[in-house]
């Protein structure tokens, strides 16, 4: 039955979300930002609530929430602040592969691995659509070697584990991870999501033995797409948390804010840029509880509903933070306002995510040709 | 429990309505189109079928003071069937026989006799339509400025004036008609009507051409010292005196809208997915996929299924929410602004797709010309717009 109400649970965790996202973590964003800086308090704070563990399985110590569950939750703390959320410590996108890995004696010796940290930080590296020849993977005697530089990831600046999927010389998917200490990593000044940790790795003939490998073949593959479905619709409700703070914050700005003698939302080419806000953020949000749903069920379109969705959602974060800066003016340019920062995560969200446009042609790609022959050249 | 998954009923309503589309009015709307009138035989024999539309009465049924009521998924199988049935031609659709858009505001406002009265004359022996009319020549979005009169007199009121752009309105056997006792007072002084066909002083003076939408009848109605009984008064005197309200014939309206609203927001959502559905098919057997033109199909088609979904989703959530009682104005209008816009855009890119072999012969530029109003009547997109930012200013007590 189509319905649009959240269980009683769902909102009672929405509620805390939220509170916890407007009342900590907008306010400690510029110094999260800018000095890499979360208050210890917050953290333990965000783990007791239990949301750096939604999406990890039981056997992980994790709550195994379901994705309609979590991107309610995942939306309301991207609303105080998207790089806070990013960065925050634990599995991150890993978990999603680890969600969806078998509980066999390679992902025992990575769970065994991630124990041994007082305060673990996993990142994860999707590079099967590296299309630019800067990272190889070749299979040698008793594992894999390693040369190149990946693409850059979240939390792979503060990460003492990494999980990559690839493919080997011979296009054989491959899934492992590795131990970062001694690693050559590569993170600077980025556009946005600063507390995030994007960096990228290089490599030099890096060794990795089979023990440290985690699944491989069509096996692999077929883990590394059920992960990506969840990993892009949680990035969905992070863009639309992001979409929906932007919005609120353009609406109480524009409702104060006079010039001409009458507060600006009174002219329409204020309000009604506010309305397109609204109408964004809203149509991509329910795209993402959609795909969620649909994920959650199993339903074989789940995968092309991630993409729409993640792309809808891109394109309301984008739209809407680029609106808020312009409907603050001056104030929506300086840094004083969240609205600048919240434009440059939005963008950057968005590039470290499948781009908007990328998306939408994979999506396109399976209206007409269906998910075989898009799975067979390798798109994803 | 959010659900994306059709209810039983609502997967049966989805497909009658599409069968009917598909086997009964997909097949006449080409031919409707030239003719720019349904064939009457055709009528009788939808009619004969049972089949009329009022997107306000799917699923009624009576509470136990008798009175018609909307049951829980109304508006949501309201919504799922008539995106079916604009897939199939909306042109054809909006002809169907039934009290059409002035359904809604007879089943919220109506007495019950009114009810009875006016909605039991839809029976299978002879196709009668209804209508609403409120738009003027100098009142359209701005429905508050409605010139059309009604001056008390003994038993009645006496209309005088005029409507335009009815849907149905020549052939309709009743019209709600939106007229005020004194235009100084603006929305407080409107009050609804239903004009009966033959009612002395009432006339039908046009039929107007149209960009699209050609089989439909879209009329212009005249108003001469019209009488209208008091029993015709829409929801009756006490309607008005309950409230304490006076602006009720104007909530009337808005009320409608709100209803209404997804319900014009799903036949955009069902025209753009017949141009998406007809052009995804076209590049399937006759784009090469080594041409040059398919990676521009398929982002086009990519955004143009996106956008549909999205707005199918509005849709439904707007319908959901009057489902369960609560206040939806924000949603319709959110529905109705990106639906109306979003299909005309789709249309527009199917047609960029199919290229000069698009311009006739396909039905996608008959589409294209038919969902231009989509983004207009019902409120225009500018309207939808002025009504969500009203909505979302509202926290701040600020009307803009």
């Amino acid at each position: 039955l189509i319905s649009f109400a959240a269980t009683e649970e769902e909102q009672a965790f929405v509620d805390m979300a939220k509170t916890l996202a407007k009342e900590k973590f907008r306010p400690a964003a510029r110094r999260a930002e800018s000095e890499g800086v979360l208050e210890p308090d917050l953290i333990r704070k965000v783990e007791e609530l239990g949301f750096l563990s939604m999406e990890l399985p039981e056997h992980w110590n994790g709550f195994g929430l379901s994705l309609l569950s979590q991107v309610q939750i995942v939306k309301a703390l991207s609303y105080g602040d998207p790089g806070i959320l990013q960065g925050l410590p634990g599995t991150g996108d890993a978990a999603s592969l680890i969600r969806v890995l078998p509980d066999d004696k390679p992902v025992n010796r990575l769970k065994k691995l991630y124990g041994q940290f007082s305060e673990p930080i996993m990142a994860y590296f999707d590079l099967m659509a590296m299309e630019d020849g800067r990272f190889h993977l070749e299979k040698v005697e008793g594992g894999y070697r390693v040369t190149g530089t990946t693409c850059p990831a979240r939390l792979a600046a503060k990460s003492q584990i990494a999980v990559l999927a690839a493919r080997d010389q011979e296009g054989e998917p491959v899934v492992f991870f590795l131990q970062t200490d001694g690693l050559r990593m590569v993170s600077g000044d980025n556009l946005g999501l600063q507390y995030a940790g994007i960096g990228q790795f290089h490599f030099n003939g890096y060794f990795i033995p089979s023990e440290q490998v985690l699944s491989v073949g069509r096996e692999a593959e077929d883990f590394i797409r059920k992960a990506r479905v969840r990993i892009y619709i949680l990035e969905g409700a992070k863009q639309s948390g992001v979409a929906e703070a932007a919005l609120d914050y353009a609406t109480a700005y524009t409702a104060m804010r006079k010039a001409f003698g009458q507060e600006i939302a009174r002219f329409q080419g204020v309000s009604f840029r506010v309305a397109d806000m609204a109408i964004q953020s809203r149509s991509a949000w329910l795209l993402v509880l959609q795909a969620a749903e649909a994920a959650d069920r199993g339903d074989k379109e789940a995968e092309g509903f991630a993409l729409r969705a993640l792309s809808k959602a891109h394109g309301a974060a984008l739209f809407n933070t680029n609106s808020c800066v312009q409907l603050l003016g001056g104030h929506g340019f300086i840094r004083e306002y969240p609205a600048e920062k919240w434009m440059r995560d939005a963008r950057t969200e968005s590039l470290l995510y499948g781009r908007e446009r990328e998306l939408l042609h994979h999506w396109g790609l399976f209206l007409l040709e269906g998910e075989k022959e898009v799975k067979t050249v390798d798109l994803l | 429990l959010i659900s994306f998954e059709l209810s039983e009923r609502q997967q049966q309503m989805k497909e009658l309505a599409h069968w009917l589309a598909e086997n009964e009015i997909r097949p006449i709307a080409m031919e409707a189109e030239r003719m720019k009138r349904v064939p009457e035989q055709w009528l009788q024999k939808i009619n004969q079928m049972g089949i009329h539309l009022n997107p306000a009465g799917f699923q009624s049924g009576k509470n136990q003071s008798g009175r018609l009521q909307k049951e829980n998924e109304a508006n949501r199988l309201g919504v799922i069937a008539m995106e079916e049935l604009a897939w199939g031609d909306a042109a054809v659709t909006l002809s169907l026989p039934g009290p059409g858009l002035g359904g809604p505001p007879l089943q919220a406002s109506g007495t019950p006799e009114q009810q009875e009265r006016f909605l039991s004359i839809f029976t299978m022996d002879e196709p009668r339509w209804g209508a609403y009319a409120v738009t003027e020549p100098e009142a359209g979005s701005d429905v508050s400025g409605i010139r059309t009169t009604a001056a008390r007199v003994d038993g009645g009121y006496l209309l005088n004036g005029q409507k335009i752009f009815i849907t149905n309105g020549a052939r309709a056997s009743w019209v709600i008609v939106f007229a005020t006792v004194d235009p100084a007072l603006g929305r407080f002084g409107h009050r609804a009507f239903i004009v009966e066909k033959g009612m002395k002083g009432f006339a039908a003076t046009k039929i107007v051409d149209k960009l699209g939408l050609r089989a439909n009848e879209t009329a212009e109605l005249v108003f001469e010292d019209c009488f209208v009984p008091d029993e015709n008064l829409l929801g009756g005197e006490e309607l008005y005196e309950r409230r304490h309200a006076k602006s009720s014939g104007f909530q009337v309206a808005m009320k409608t809208f709100d209803s209404t609203r997804p319900v014009v927001a799903a036949m955009a959502v069902g025209i753009a997915r017949a141009a998406y559905e007809y052009t995804l098919e076209f590049v399937k057997k006759e784009f090469p996929k080594h041409g040059h033109l398919y990676p521009l199909a398929i982002d086009l088609l990519a955004e143009s299924e996106t956008d549909i979904a999205a707005s199918r989703l509005l849709v439904w959530e707007a319908a959901w929410k009057a489902d369960m009682g609560k206040e939806n104005a924000k949603e319709a209008a959110l529905c109705k602004a990106m639906a109306g816009k979003m299909a005309l855009d789709v249309c527009s890119r199917c047609l960029e797709i199919l290229g000069p072999s698009g311009l006739e012969g396909h039905p996608v530029e008959k589409w294209y010309r038919d969902v231009k109003v989509f983004d207009i009547f019902e409120g225009t997109n500018e309207i939808q717009h002025l009504v969500i930012a009203r909505n979302q200013y509202a926290q701040y007590r600020l009307r803009v």
